[in-house]
């Protein structure tokens, strides 16, 4: 990009006349327009990263065409349609990686590049970007969760009901606010580099532990004794139960799913802190 | 004239490391004042502190008359950090309307943008841009809330040529609007061209105030160099000499506040020399003497 001087001097002189005086009133930015804006950005940022579309939509889709469209016609043995239930684990799945590249490696990268702590040196609100972030998850994993039905639907034949598909997506998207929470965790705990590979592991293990690719009681019983204790579990459960109309036991997972909100939450309150502290 | 940041005996420490010691500092309004200081010497700990980014440790940060960790006092002050913090999937223009939301009453983007000089590139990602266009669009994101403060970090490190004299122009415009800049620098005869007042820091306190010209007159003001026969002791002896070095050659360096009683004596008493060079004290003279370690000062009687 060249200027030519001339140019220069000409537009300096048009913006001396321009510059208008400093706003002393007592109000603030209005706050929804600045969050729409904050949730715009991220959302241009996720579509903008082919890497970012791929690892959120593309493989929750390739990995439901490998692993899932052979079997969804088959029936379990308590005489369930096995194509929804299997959608609904590759659903989850890709919350689960949304959520550790959106807030693990994402922020990870936005802490330390100084984008976070220019946005803390300005009049809005911290909690205003973590809102805006979350917004444009839930707007961008109802997206990725629409491709993959679609996909299962013409490709695979599997028909979910519009009334449940609506249910299971409110319960989904609820269901993600602990793992968003983890992902923090992730972004504020561990350096940039790590967190990218810090998210992959945890979206490739814990789906794996979590019976999201495999149904937990084909996994050996450690494993099975250790899916309580994540998320991503419950969440499929939730999912699962769901799709077939059972909702007993479903309390016991929401509970489970609030206890990490608040445990997640907490630490990463902890590392937004210790980032603050830092930074100063 | 009013003071638009006042800082009084701030410390701040970092653990056991001392970044602030008992800093007095007050910027006053509608001036732009340059911070030096070599690296560590806390000015950018003490910007943090105007940001409101962190509270001192002891001591009363104050800016526009408020404590900057409110908001309202925020929102009248404008930022741009060492580190280009910028959103590198969003466009220029994406990347300033956005910040401009934060603020009640924002310039126009397109206002930003030119004075940043990036209209050209205002279609283009942030992270495709080169390192000078990268820190006018920090620049931009700082003036876009139309602030009445404005706090730089090393704003020309890394800026080409072109981008330097965008920024400065800019900067320019916005004294003249009545902007109170503070900015720290490197690049010394940016500051002394441009700032009202120069503060020099070091070890987290503040070494010397002054404007530019009252600081280069600290360092002496003028020095003189030649080759001649003259020994250490007849250097010294010369009217109006503060300090004198000379090297194995004959290479004279002197400092004198009178370069022209000390050359009149010189021709006057016939001493042949050569490679006769006098130069005013720049401020880089005047950084150099006042950031020295203090055993090299022994000879010198410049800290005011």
């Amino acid at each position: 990009m060249t200027s030519p001087t001339a140019q220069t001097t000409a537009q300096t002189a048009a913006r001396t006349a321009a510059l208008p005086a400093p706003a002393r009133s007592a109000r603030r930015a209005p706050r929804l327009p600045a969050l729409g804006a904050l949730a715009l950005a991220e959302l241009r940022r996720m579509l903008r990263n082919p890497m970012f579309a791929v690892g959120t939509i593309g493989f929750p889709v390739i990995f439901f065409s490998l692993f899932g469209l052979g079997a969804v016609n088959e029936v379990t043995d308590q005489g369930f349609k096995v194509g929804p239930l299997i959608l609904v684990n590759f659903g989850a799945y890709s919350l689960l990686s949304l959520a550790m590249f959106s807030f693990g490696s994402a922020v990870a990268l936005e802490r330390t590049g100084g984008w976070l702590r220019l946005l803390r040196a300005s009049p809005m609100p911290t909690t205003l970007y973590f809102a805006g972030k979350l917004l444009a998850a839930l707007a961008f994993s109802a997206l990725s969760l629409g491709i993959l039905y679609t996909f299962a639907h013409f490709v695979g034949g599997v028909t979910i009901p519009v009334g449940t598909a609506l249910l299971l997506l409110i319960k989904l998207l609820l269901g993600m606010i602990p793992l968003t929470l983890l992902g923090l965790c992730i972004g504020f705990l561990v350096s940039p580099t790590a967190a990218q590979i810090t998210a992959n592991l945890v979206s490739v293990i814990m789906s794996f532990a979590s019976g999201l690719f495999t149904p937990l009681d084909q996994m050996p019983a450690f494993v099975q004794k250790v899916a309580p204790f994540l998320p991503a579990y419950h969440l499929g459960a939730v999912a699962r139960g769901t799709v077939v109309g059972q909702s007993s036991g479903e309390a016991t997972h929401w509970l489970a799913l609030a206890a990490f909100t608040v445990i997640f939450g907490a630490l990463a309150a902890w590392g937004l802190r210790r980032d603050e502290a830092r930074e100063q | 004239m009013t003071n638009a940041i006042e800082l009084a005996g701030v410390d701040k420490t970092f653990g056991r490391v001392t970044a602030l010691r008992g800093l007095n500092l007050d910027v006053r309004a509608g001036e732009l004042t340059a911070l030096l200081g070599p690296n560590g010497a806390g000015k950018t700990t003490a910007i943090n502190l105007m940001l409101g980014l962190g509270a001192p440790t002891a001591g009363q940060v104050s800016v526009l008359g408020g404590n900057p960790r409110r908001d309202d006092v925020r929102r009248r002050i404008g930022s741009m950090p060492q580190e280009s913090a910028i959103p590198l999937a969003l466009t220029v223009r994406e990347a300033v309307t956005l910040f401009s939301h934060f603020y009640p009453a924002p310039l126009a983007p397109d206002h930003a943008l030119a004075l940043a000089d990036l209209g050209g590139v205002a279609g283009r990602r942030a992270g495709a841009l080169s390192g000078g266009q990268k820190r006018r669009l920090a620049f931009a994101l700082a003036v876009v809330g139309n602030p009445e403060v404005l706090l730089i970090d090393e704003p020309t490190t890394g800026m080409d040529a072109q981008s330097r004299l965008a920024f400065w122009a800019a900067v320019s415009e916005l004294k003249d609007a009545g902007r109170t800049i503070l900015l720290t620098t490197h690049y010394l005869e940016e500051a002394e061209r441009a700032a009202d007042r120069v503060v020099v820091m070091n070890a987290g306190a503040v070494l010397a105030d002054g404007t530019p010209e009252q600081l280069r007159s600290q360092a002496g003001g003028a020095r003189v160099r030649f080759t001649s026969d003259l020994v250490l002791a007849e250097l010294q002896r010369l009217p109006g000499v503060d300090t004198a070095q000379i090297d194995s050659h004959g290479h004279a360096d002197l400092r004198t506040r009178t370069p022209e009683a000390l050359l009149h004596h010189l021709f006057g008493q016939g001493t042949p020399f050569s490679e006769l060079e006098v130069s005013r004290a720049s401020l880089e003279d005047a950084f150099l003497v006042l950031t020295a370690p203090a055993t090299t000062l022994s000879d010198k009687d410049v800290i005011a």
